[in-house]
């Protein structure tokens, strides 16, 4: 089944988008950032149409509501399955597009130098990377309309090169290409993130999180998976949205004073190391895309004593489309129950060995939002034409 | 600009360029070579080789009629590419979109090439020259990100 669609498109180009707390923030060719709830969105299209609106608002707000314990009771019954289902089938493939002109925006914050390399939203502050180093600054979320406002300026925290972010329990890894990994933190709540001086990996092009670990790409078909030492705590750091109800308390003290390079990772499978095109991790797995074309995807989440207890390789398949196999891969992503592989020239969303073509353009920013609570199958496509949301159907 | 061949000289070197630089093609970064793991390869002929370079060598005429070429400073090299109907093409066996034209020469000496990945910073555009790049049109937004991302 194809991913309900929903295509925003604004009177000036966009360069990246976001999805956070219920509202798309936007990073505009301008040079200016604006965000816009996605309750507003919806309520352009739908009007007076209440049961769309609700059908809609579920699939891109509270997208992990399908996937619940109560979901699974409830669609174990299966008229109330079917209706769901005759529902979705109705809208999948089409698109639902909605103008937005400047003024229909909520908030407005000047950037630094374009272009953005990354940005990312993380318990309740912005953090935004480009050439002159990495950004931050606090966000409020007004609980009765969604509206976002900025609590402090957009101030520089570190000044290297910032390319690509990734946050998770009060840490934020700052990838700086060839002056390394570093690490941030969320000391205290509403300050500002510390980053430290040293590199914890001098090489580092993206990263991902393997579990409560890092895993640090230095090219794009190599890595080392970072351990990492955390603790429990009793309050958090930082603040999180009053809708997200994940009770871990979890701070990460330490990266990477223990790690395994690639081939000690894929010791088992040591035939793969020289055939991999272009690798990547989801929460709880890694996905290799072979040079022959075939797909892999393997567990490793279990340590003990520098000991990897399990790499198991879960999946292996090769895409029926030649272009598929073929293309060079510019960036791969993971969602729930698949991964959204981003092409020269295309975006393709693989699940379930089907491949769902999704762009059929080159594109300036494919996200998703797996370690989200609420986003795990939502995918948000930025191209020439404005932004592009799909929510994944969930069986 | 399109890929287009080139004939060679009778030395063996291609052009000159406007600028009067000459090419040559390297063997072992040749289409023909026998992959070596620390040699890129061209995945185009000889004479399109000279095409990449010619377009990075003899640049863009600005408003004010200066001729920049695709230098960057900060790697002492020529980055060159070939950007057509809003793709950059594949010009490396190893699915390459960039080429580095170092300037460790003498001279008078011509000039050689070959693909890079973008993955590391001495085979990558400053930011200032994709700032012109992308000015002038030589390169579109999409893929000047990829550049500065490391991903292509």
């Amino acid at each position: 089944m194809k991913p309900l669609k929903l295509s925003i498109h604004t009177s000036i180009p966009l360069q990246d988008g976001y999805l956070y707390a219920g509202n798309l923030f936007l990073v505009f060719k301008d040079g200016t950032l604006k965000t816009l709830p996605i309750t507003r969105v919806l309520q352009k299209y739908f009007g007076e149409d209440v049961e769309n609106f609700n059908f809609f608002n579920l699939a891109f707000s509270r997208n992990s509501w399908y996937t619940n314990e109560q979901a699974d009771t409830l669609f174990a019954i299966e008229n109330i399955k079917k209706t769901f289902t005759d529902n979705w089938e109705k809208y999948n493939g089409g698109n639902l597009e909605i103008e937005f002109s400047e003024d229909e925006f909520d908030s407005y914050l000047k950037l630094p130098k374009l272009p953005i390399f990354d940005f990312r939203l993380y318990g309740m502050r912005m953090f935004v990377g480009n050439r002159d180093g990495l950004f931050d600054t606090g966000i409020d979320i007004d609980p009765k309309n969604a509206k976002v406002s900025f609590k402090d300026s957009l101030e520089r925290v570190f000044d290297a090169r910032t390319t690509y972010l990734s946050a998770k329990s009060d840490s934020l890894l700052v990838t700086s290409n060839s002056d390394g990994l570093f690490h941030g933190r969320l000391v205290q709540t509403n300050g500002r993130l510390v980053v430290t001086e040293s590199p914890i990996r001098k090489e580092s092009l993206r990263t991902g999180w393997n579990g409560y670990n890092v895993v640090n790409y230095s090219t794009q078909n190599n890595f080392d998976l970072l351990l990492t030492e955390r603790e429990q705590v009793k309050e958090r750091t930082f603040l999180y949205s009053a809708a997200d109800e994940d009770s871990k308390k979890i701070k990460i003290t330490g990266i990477g004073e223990e790690s395994f390079n690639m081939d000690e990772v894929l010791s088992l499978h040591s035939d793969l190391i020289d055939n991999i095109k272009y690798v990547f991790n989801a929460p709880k797995s890694c996905y290799f895309f072979l040079k022959n074309g075939e797909f892999i995807n393997i567990f490793f989440n279990k340590y003990q004593n520098r000991n990897l207890l399990s790499r198991k390789i879960y999946d292996t398949w090769k895409p029926d489309s030649a272009n598929t196999r073929n293309s060079k891969i510019i960036s791969a992503n993971a969602i729930k129950d698949g991964c959204v592989v981003e092409y020269d020239d295309s975006v393709i969303l693989i699940k379930g060995h089907q491949e769902i073509p999704l762009k059929t353009n080159p594109v300036l920013s494919v996200r998703t939002y797996a370690t989200s609570i609420r986003y795990k199958n939502i995918i948000s496509i930025v191209d020439r034409n404005g932004i592009d949301l799909y929510s994944v159907f969930p069986f | 600009m399109p890929l287009t061949t080139h004939p060679r000289n009778p030395n063996q070197t291609y052009g000159p360029t406007n600028r009067g630089h000459f090419y040559i093609s390297k063997e072992d970064h040749r289409k023909t070579a026998a992959p070596k793991k620390d040699k890129t390869r061209w995945c185009i002929r000889e004479g399109e080789e000279y095409c990449v370079f010619k377009i990075a060598n003899e640049g863009i005429i600005d408003e004010e009629n200066n001729q920049i070429w695709w230098y960057c400073e900060d790697n002492d090299c020529l980055f060159g590419f070939v950007f057509e109907n809003d793709r950059l093409l594949k010009i490396g066996e190893n699915e390459e979109q960039i080429a580095k034209f170092p300037n460790d020469r003498n001279e008078h000496d011509p000039w050689h090439g070959y693909p890079v990945s973008t993955e590391e910073s001495q085979n990558r555009p400053s930011s200032e020259l994709l700032d012109r790049l992308e000015e002038c049109g030589c390169i579109s937004d999409v893929y000047r990100l990829r550049i500065e991302k490391g991903r292509i």
